[in-house]
């Protein structure tokens, strides 16, 4: 950190005029932007302490404390027999439908379940194209209680539902993992009430067990597991779940240079950008990965595109160097 | 950049840390150094408070992942110039001038100035008329001169950190100071 004044920098006459001007200057920003700056910062300042509070809660669980990992291991555990037992009652009813292949109209009343638990399968998308021969779309009736199941899920945990959008479930998974959590909710809640944070931990982990839970049902029909694979399918892909894609970033962030440079050839753009408008560039240039950098500066990434923060992969490299890497940045900027 | 628990960089580890009073105190220090480069680079106060909002919100935003690596005055010029850079790229120009033209900002200043009762009313007349005539010489500078010119008048930045704000090398900073200076002093001149 340089602060120093050389002999070029050094005040002059004209500066201290100028200074001597501003300070008698009585014109100031209004209050309003200082108060909504202030108004800013302490929800920015209450939700660094949250982070903080939940972050221990993850590092240091107390030794009393892993009682609610047990009951949530056995309300998942609980969760895969229900589903077991849910595809064992709707497996027979399935025959004589398969033969006539009715309408799902046609289908609804007899397709009631005979049980009142919840499908831990993910909802199946209506534009699927079933083998000739497979069982036909759920019924109106399954589909409300699937509906209700995740309207419960959502309504008892929206922090569970922020941390699967977190971890990049969409469609279909997301609508598994809150079936997952319809089920599993109640006994998770006894067994954690009155920590909230750790409820909702609790709450992640049982809606990811949920999605493991499912393949493991064997007795699941072809058109399920063709759906469950779609779903799979359309979780890993970000173009096709319509979320911005950030592959390359977060394969420079992880430091893979192989995969950066497979995707590369593989013609992802190098302008691509993270939810905050980080570049690969910017992204490898703040891990100081001096090969990743020049891998993406032969790619063609610019060097001058500011983030959301307005920091560019230039200027991080001043900042905080090696200077090896402000030099090629500065090389790549002005050729 | 000053010692002690008290310095920039670590007010704003204690930000990070959840302590809204030391995010306070640093906006204190810094408030009229970031709001006067802007407001004397762009001659628009609404746009100057817009930007100055802006340049705060992402320094409360980037507290979490800061890393004192730099000055943190250095650093936060870099926020406001980025931001400056860009309104002045979404600014047309026969706006800014426009508005720089009315000198709204600056009447208002050596009004103020003229009023000041500190001042007996020769000195009065006298600072009024230097402070008018170097605010309204600093208007005429390019973009590029007037911004380093303001970054160490104002940001007390050395010719290295407004290499580094502006995303420049060393001796181009050096240069548009020098012309800065040169120009000032020409203007300042016919003004007498």
């Amino acid at each position: 950190m340089s602060g120093a004044h050389s002999d070029d920098d050094r005040a002059d006459e004209l500066t201290e005029r100028y200074r001597a001007a501003s300070a008698a200057d009585p014109v100031r920003p209004s209050d309003a932007v200082r108060d909504s700056i202030f108004a800013y910062a302490r929800n920015i300042a209450v939700g660094h302490a949250t982070h903080d509070m939940t972050r221990h809660l993850r590092r240091k669980p107390a030794a009393s404390d892993s009682s609610w990992r047990i009951s949530a291991a056995a309300s998942v555990i609980v969760a895969g027999c229900a589903t077991l037992l849910a595809w064992h009652l709707q497996t027979p009813t399935r025959v004589p439908e398969q033969a006539r292949n009715p309408s799902p109209s046609e289908v609804a009343p007899q397709n009631t379940p005979a049980t009142g638990f919840v499908s831990v399968e993910p909802s199946e998308p209506s534009h699927v194209d079933r083998p000739a021969g497979a069982a036909p779309a759920p019924n109106a009736v399954t589909t409300r209680s699937r509906e209700r199941a995740g309207a419960r899920a959502e309504a008892a945990s929206p922090a569970a539902h922020d941390a699967t959008a977190d971890l990049g479930m969409t469609g279909a998974s997301v609508a598994s993992s809150r079936q997952a959590l319809g089920v599993v909710n109640g006994s998770i809640e006894n067994a954690t009430s009155g920590r909230s944070a750790v409820d909702a931990e609790s709450k992640l982990d049982s809606a990811t067990a949920g999605i493991q839970v499912a393949p493991s049902a064997a007795a699941a029909p072809p058109d399920v597991l063709a759906s469950r694979s779609q779903a799979r399918a359309a979780a890993a892909s970000p173009h096709t779940s319509g979320a911005p894609d950030s592959r390359l970033v977060a394969a420079a962030e992880s430091g893979n240079l192989e995969l950066v440079d497979q995707l590369l050839r593989n013609g992802i753009s190098t302008e691509q950008t993270d939810a905050r408008g980080r570049s690969a560039l910017l992204v490898a240039t703040l891990r100081g990965d001096t090969a990743m950098v020049r891998r993406l500066l032969a790619a063609g990434a610019r060097a001058d595109v500011a983030d959301e923060d307005g920091e560019t992969p230039l200027g991080a490299a001043r900042r905080q160097g090696p200077p090896e890497l402000a030099h090629l940045l500065e090389r790549a900027s002005h050729p | 950049m000053s010692d002690g628990d008290d310095s920039d960089e670590a007010l704003m580890l204690r930000f990070a840390g959840g302590e809204v009073q030391a995010f306070e105190e640093l906006y204190r220090r810094h408030e009229l150094k970031v709001w006067r480069y802007l407001q004397r680079s762009l001659g628009n106060r609404a746009i100057s408070d817009e930007l100055m909002q802006d340049v705060w919100f992402s320094v409360a935003r980037a507290a979490s992942g800061y890393r004192p690596s730099a000055r943190f005055t250095t650093w936060l010029l870099t926020l406001a110039h980025n931001r400056l850079v860009d309104a002045l790229r979404a600014t047309r120009p026969h706006e800014r001038l426009s508005t720089v033209a009315a000198g709204s900002d600056a009447l208002s200043l050596v009004e103020q100035l003229a009023a000041d009762p500190r001042s007996e009313p020769a000195e009065r007349a006298q600072s009024q008329q230097h402070a008018a005539a170097l605010f309204a010489a600093i208007e005429q500078l390019p973009p590029e001169q007037r911004q380093a010119f303001l970054l160490h008048a104002e940001g007390d930045l050395t010719l290295e950190e407004i290499a580094q704000v502006t995303s420049t090398n060393f001796e181009t900073a050096k240069s548009r100071l020098r012309y800065a200076r040169s120009k000032l002093r020409q203007l300042l001149q016919e003004y007498a």
